[in-house]
C-alpha cells in the first residue's frame, strides 16, 4: 500500500492512502469459471473431457445491476455485497480488461465465440463499446452481446455493430408478460423492468442484425405451462430469431432461492419440442396438450422419415443453445451453467454420446407422448 | 517431516502415494492408515464445493468408492487406494471442504483404514523421496501440458 506525504510549513504530514481505484467496467470485468479455467486464470477442470472456447464476459459495477429479477444471484435485493455475489451460482473471478484480451489473443485458436454480458446499469452502454472496441484491436474471434435493453437504443445497438458485435442476446427469460411482469417488473427494489420495452429492442435488434443473429434467453422453471413456452419458441422462430432454452438452477437466497427446478422428463420434452419448432418446423398443429396446458403429445408424421426419431438420435436437442463459432459449430457452451456437475447434463456442451442419449431417452420417456398421425 | 517443492506444490515425500488418484497416505499407529488428497490433486479439482464420504464401518476393497469431491466444474469419485476397514471418516471436512484446501496433510485428511499390510510394500504405490519427487514431476508437467493448472 502507498502513501504520499505534503509538507506544510515545514511538518511533514501523513495522509492516507490513495483510495483505491474501483475495479469496474470498463477496465475490469467478470469472467465464468469455465472462462477462467479456458485462460488459465484458475486451475481446474471440467469433469467430462472436451474441447471449450465460448468466453463469457460480465460487466462489474460496484454499486451492481440495478434489476431485482426474482431468480437471478446479481438481483438488487438479494442479500450480501454485489462484489461477492455469485452469478449462476459460482464466483466470476475479476479480471483486468487488457490482461484478459492479451489471454485470449494468446489463445486465439482455441476460442469459438465470446460474449459480452450486459447490466442495467447507467455507464453498461457506454463501457459495453468500448470493451467491444479494445477486444477487437487483438482478437477477432465471433462476438456477442447480451443485452441490457433499459440502456439501449437503436443507435446503440447499431454502434454495437459497427464495433464488431454479429449477435444480440436477449434475456427476456420468462416467456409470458405475466411471468415477466411477477418475476421482473414488481420487484421488491421498485423500478422493475418492462416487457414492452424488452420487445422493443428484440424488434430493433432483429432490424439491425438480421435473421437468425439475434436470440432470446428463454428460461423454462419460472411457472410457465409447456403451451406457453411452446408458444414463445414458435413466436420467435416465426420472427427468425433464435429461442435460447435456459434451465431454472435456484441460486441460494435469492427470491426463488427455493424453487424446485423443472423435473428432467418435463426439461427433455421440452428441449425436444423447441427443436422440432426450431429445425423442423413444428407448429400447434403437430403438438397437444392437455386443460393445464401441459404436453401431452408429439406427432411423429407415419408418412415421413421419423423426424423425431432422428431429432433424438442427433442429440442436437440436448446440446447447450449458444451462439455459433465461425464454422457454424457450437460457439457458446457454457457447461454447467444450469446443473452442478454432479448432476446429469441439463444441456451437453458436446455432442451427447450413444450412452448419454440412452439416459436421456429415458428420462424423457417419448413413448409416453409420441402419437402417428 | 520432509516436504519438497515441486514448481510451486509443498509435497511431503515421506508418505505413500496413488499419484493418479492423488491420494497420499500415512501409516500413524496399529496399523491405522490416515488417507487425504496431495495439494496437487486439489489444484486441479478447482475450488471445492463439496466433500461426500462413507460413513465406516465397510470393509474396503482397492478401487472401490469411499466418497466423492466436487468442485465448481468438476465432480470426482474417491476411490480406496487399499484394502482395509474403513474405521473413521472426517466429519469436519464434510462440513468445511477448505480445509482440505488449506491443510490437505493435516485436519484436511479424509478417512482412516484399518490395514493388515505395510502399504510401502504394495507395487502399485508410490513411497521413498526420489520416486515420490519424479512421479510428481512428471505429473505437474503432464498437467501444465494439458492446461489444468493457472499460469
Amino acid at each position: 500500500m502507498t502513501t504520499t506525504s505534503l509538507r506544510v510549513e515545514g511538518t511533514k504530514l501523513e495522509l492516507l492512502p490513495a483510495r483505491t481505484e474501483k475495479q469496474e467496467s470498463p477496465d475490469w470485468v467478470r469472467i465464468s469459471m469455465a472462462s477462467a479455467l479456458a485462460l488459465r486464470y484458475r486451475s481446474g477442470r471440467f469433469t467430462r473431457d472436451f474441447d471449450f472456447g465460448g468466453i463469457n464476459l460480465l460487466l462489474n459495477y460496484s454499486s451492481g445491476c440495478r434489476s431485482d429479477c426474482s431468480y437471478c444471484g446479481l438481483a438488487r435485493t438479494r442479500p450480501g455485497m454485489y462484489e461477492d455475489k455469485s452469478f449462476i451460482r459460482v464466483e466470476w473471478p475479476l479480471v483486468e480488461l487488457n490482461d484478459l484480451i492479451n489471454r485470449m489473443a494468446e489463445h486465439h485458436g482455441t476460442l469459438t465465440r465470446l460474449c459480452i454480458s450486459m447490466v442495467t446499469h447507467g455507464r453498461a452502454y457506454a463501457d459495453t463499446a468500448e470493451i467491444i472496441r479494445r477486444i477487437r484491436t487483438k482478437v477477432d474471434a465471433p462476438l456477442s452481446i447480451l443485452v441490457a435493453p433499459p440502456t439501449l437504443s437503436r443507435e446503440r445497438l447499431t454502434t454495437f455493430k459497427d464495433f464488431g458485435a454479429d449477435m444480440i442476446g436477449i434475456g427476456l427469460d420468462a416467456v409470458t408478460e405475466d411471468l415477466f411482469r411477477r418475476h421482473r417488473s414488481n420487484v421488491p427494489s421498485g423500478g422493475g423492468l418492462s416487457w414492452d420495452q424488452y420487445w422493443e429492442i428484440v424488434a430493433i435488434a432483429r432490424e439491425i442484425y438480421g435473421p437468425w443473429k439475434v436470440n432470446c434467453h428463454t428460461l423454462v422453471g419460472l411457472g410457465e405451462t409447456d403451451k406457453e413456452a411452446i408458444g414463445m419458441f414458435i413466436r420467435l422462430c416465426d420472427q427468425e430469431i433464435y429461442p435460447y432454452l435456459f434451465c431454472f438452477n435456484p441460486e441460494e437466497d435469492s427470491r426463488m432461492g427455493e424453487q424446485p427446478k423443472s423435473p428432467i422428463r418435463r426439461w427433455r420434452r421440452i428441449q425436444l419440442a423447441k427443436h422440432l419448432v426450431e429445425f423442423n418446423s413444428y407448429r400447434w398443429d403437430k403438438f397437444t396438450f392437455d386443460d393445464q396446458g401441459a404436453l401431452t403429445g408429439i406427432v411423429e408424421p407415419s408418412n415421413a422419415d421419423q423426424v423425431v426419431a432422428a431429432a433424438v438420435a442427433s442429440g442436437t436437442p440436448f446440446e447447450t443453445d449458444g451462439c455459433p463459432s465461425d464454422d457454424g459449430g457450437p460457439g457458446c457452451t457454457r457447461p454447467y451453467g444450469s446443473y452442478g456437475p454432479a448432476e446429469s447434463f441439463r444441456d451437453f456442451p458436446f455432442a451427447p454420446t450413444s450412452g448419454d442419449l440412452a439416459t436421456i431417452t429415458q428420462e424423457m420417456a417419448l413413448d409416453e407422448i409420441l402419437t402417428n398421425r | 517431516m520432509a516436504t519438497q517443492n515441486i514448481d510451486g506444490f509443498e509435497i511431503r515425500t515421506d508418505l505413500v502415494y496413488d499419484v493418479g488418484a492423488h491420494l497420499w497416505m500415512n501409516v500413524t499407529q496399529d496399523g491405522i492408515i490416515s488417507v487425504g488428497v496431495d495439494p496437487l490433486g486439489i489444484e486441479t479439482f478447482g475450488t471445492l464445493a463439496q466433500i461426500a464420504l462413507e460413513a465406516p464401518p465397510i470393509n474396503l476393497e482397492r478401487g472401490m468408492h469411499f466418497g466423492s469431491m466436487e468442485a465448481e466444474k468438476f465432480v470426482g469419485t474417491l476411490v480406496s487406494p487399499i484394502a482395509g476397514l474403513l474405521t473413521e471418516r472426517n466429519e469436519v471436512v464434510m462440513a468445511d471442504p477448505g480445509i482440505v484446501e488449506r491443510d490437505p496433510y493435516g485436519d484436511g485428511w479424509l478417512i482412516k483404514i484399518k490395514m493388515s499390510t505395510d502399504p510401502t510394500t504394495l507395487p502399485y504405490l508410490t513411497s521413498g523421496a526420489d520416486a515420490v519427487i519424479e512421479a510428481f514431476e512428471k505429473r505437474v508437467a503432464a498437467y501444465r501440458l494439458e492446461g489444468v493448472l493457472a499460469e
